[in-house]
């Protein structure tokens, strides 16, 4: 059974009302951020690139580059789709939260280590690898506990999940948000340190 | 309609766009993202995926979550430097043109930059931005000035600026070609030492729109409308020299097509022969 096929019959076995992160999905397919009431006055955005275009910005209009960050905005909604759209919706704006949840139910997909993703450097993230652990913690507590709504399965401190959820978002690996947190606490600190 | 010859049934492939995205710049990724769904709306491929280096999904992560057993990774950049021979291949665990990860066989394709291709794009959007019966008159009364970014620190990045430069030099449609540079000589600030022509072309050779393109590389060549706020018109005087200046190359009209055919010459140089039309 390939994955969406998998995510067919997920669906047929949960109906509607679903929640995956802020979103709501409603029979039919529609789609919206759970804040809402699906009716007329929401705007319809009418193509995936729409949908992905649209929520690069907060409601202050402001780019919004962490696609889980709390906050997505409100007003609009995307649909009739069938299982199939629905799914590349929901990948659309939290990009393989499916293909993730699937993986990791099926263990064809795992967590991948802070140290893993820091060896691989070879440019300026490269330093991080002096401090990876201090540096994972505090971005840890600055970052993904304050604005991020995936639950972390790759740093060792279990993280709640902040929203009620059908399909949990997981967090399989240091996004580039979080590589560039940690450069610049890795800066501040050895500037710090050399005051 | 174009008929090309290609590796593998693309419908059973999917197709990695990798650019390098901001996160501070919302702009930056949008050429990769549009490019992305012109082509996902031709449906040639089982998929086609969007991926950054500085944006989600990341190259790592794209690379580990795509089920196809064929993906063609595209480097949206127009460069073959220091991302397209490091970064993406340390990111996406990439060993050669061919890489064989598990159940999957990644073919990795040349950047978008260094398809001769480009040059027609660029020629296109000046066609586009003149009167057409304008066009032959002008031109060829015309200098046409390619402005790149340069660095030091990476010889190779000035290569396809030089590359389409001679590609367009050798057309003979304008009477004089230049290359400038933000970063490196000859700077673009000092480009009315060496451009005798009236008629100026300016194209920002940068693979999407930010600063540099609607800020920096204007000012310097002395345009004083701001080209964020608000669309302006063309010419634009300066100094009594009639500027036009286009989009950025990455974004012109036809990059699908570019993209495409990188593929397509990837099959090509492993001698593949089914074939495709899009």
């Amino acid at each position: 059974m390939n994955l969406l096929e998998k995510w067919q019959k997920w669906l047929s076995e949960n109906p509607p009302p679903l929640y995956i992160g802020e979103l709501q999905i409603a029979e039919g397919y529609w789609i919206y951020n759970r804040k809402d009431q699906l009716n007329d006055s929401l705007l319809c955005l009418t193509s995936l690139l729409d949908l992905k275009l649209y929520l690069r910005q907060d409601e202050r209009g402001h780019y919004r580059p962490l696609k889980a960050e709390m906050g997505i905005l409100r007003g609009w909604k995307y649909g009739p789709v069938d299982f199939k759209g629905l799914f590349y919706a929901i990948e659309a704006i939290y990009p393989f939260a499916l293909t993730h949840w699937f993986g990791l139910k099926a263990r064809i997909i795992g967590p991948v280590s802070f140290q893993k993703t820091i060896g691989r450097q070879i440019g300026m993230y490269k330093v991080i690898e002096k401090e990876a652990d201090f540096l994972a913690d505090r971005t840890v507590e600055a970052l993904c506990r304050v604005k991020c709504l995936r639950q972390n399965l790759w740093h060792g401190s279990y993280s709640e999940p902040k929203e009620e959820a059908s399909i949990p978002l997981v967090c399989l690996e240091a996004c580039p948000l979080f590589l560039e947190h940690s450069r610049k606490l890795f800066f501040k600190k050895t500037t710090t340190l050399s005051k | 309609m174009s008929s090309f010859p290609h590796a593998i049934d693309w419908s059973k492939a999917s197709l990695v766009l990798a650019g390098h995205g901001s996160l501070y710049n919302s702009e930056a990724a949008l050429p990769v993202y549009i490019n992305a769904e012109k082509i996902r709306n031709k449906k040639l491929f089982e998929n086609v995926y969007e991926t950054f280096w500085k944006e989600e999904p990341s190259f790592h992560q794209t690379l580990l979550s795509i089920p196809s057993s064929f993906i063609y990774v595209v480097p949206f950049f127009l460069s073959h430097g220091f991302f397209t021979a490091k970064v993406i291949p340390a990111e996406m665990g990439i060993e050669g043109p061919m890489t064989r990860m598990g159940k999957k066989m990644v073919h990795y394709c040349r950047a978008v930059g260094e398809n001769p291709r480009v040059s027609e794009l660029i020629i296109e959007a000046i066609n586009r931005a003149i009167d057409f019966k304008m066009a032959s008159s002008i031109l060829s009364e015309s200098a046409l000035l390619l402005v790149s970014h340069g660095t030091k620190k990476n010889v190779h990045s000035k290569e396809t600026t030089y590359l389409h430069w001679n590609i367009l030099q050798k057309k003979g449609i304008f009477k004089e070609c230049h290359v400038f540079f933000l970063e490196e000589e000859p700077r673009i600030s000092s480009w009315k030492e060496y451009v005798r022509s009236k008629y100026i072309f300016a194209v920002p050779f940068f693979i999407s729109e930010g600063d540099h393109s609607y800020v920096d590389v204007p000012k310097l060549m002395g345009i004083k409308k701001s080209l964020r706020t608000s669309p302006i018109s063309y010419p634009q005087d300066v100094e009594g020299r009639y500027v036009w200046y286009t989009k950025a190359v990455g974004t012109m009209e036809g990059m699908e097509q570019v993209i495409l055919e990188q593929v397509v010459a990837f099959d090509e140089s492993f001698g593949k022969v089914a074939k495709v039309a899009f």
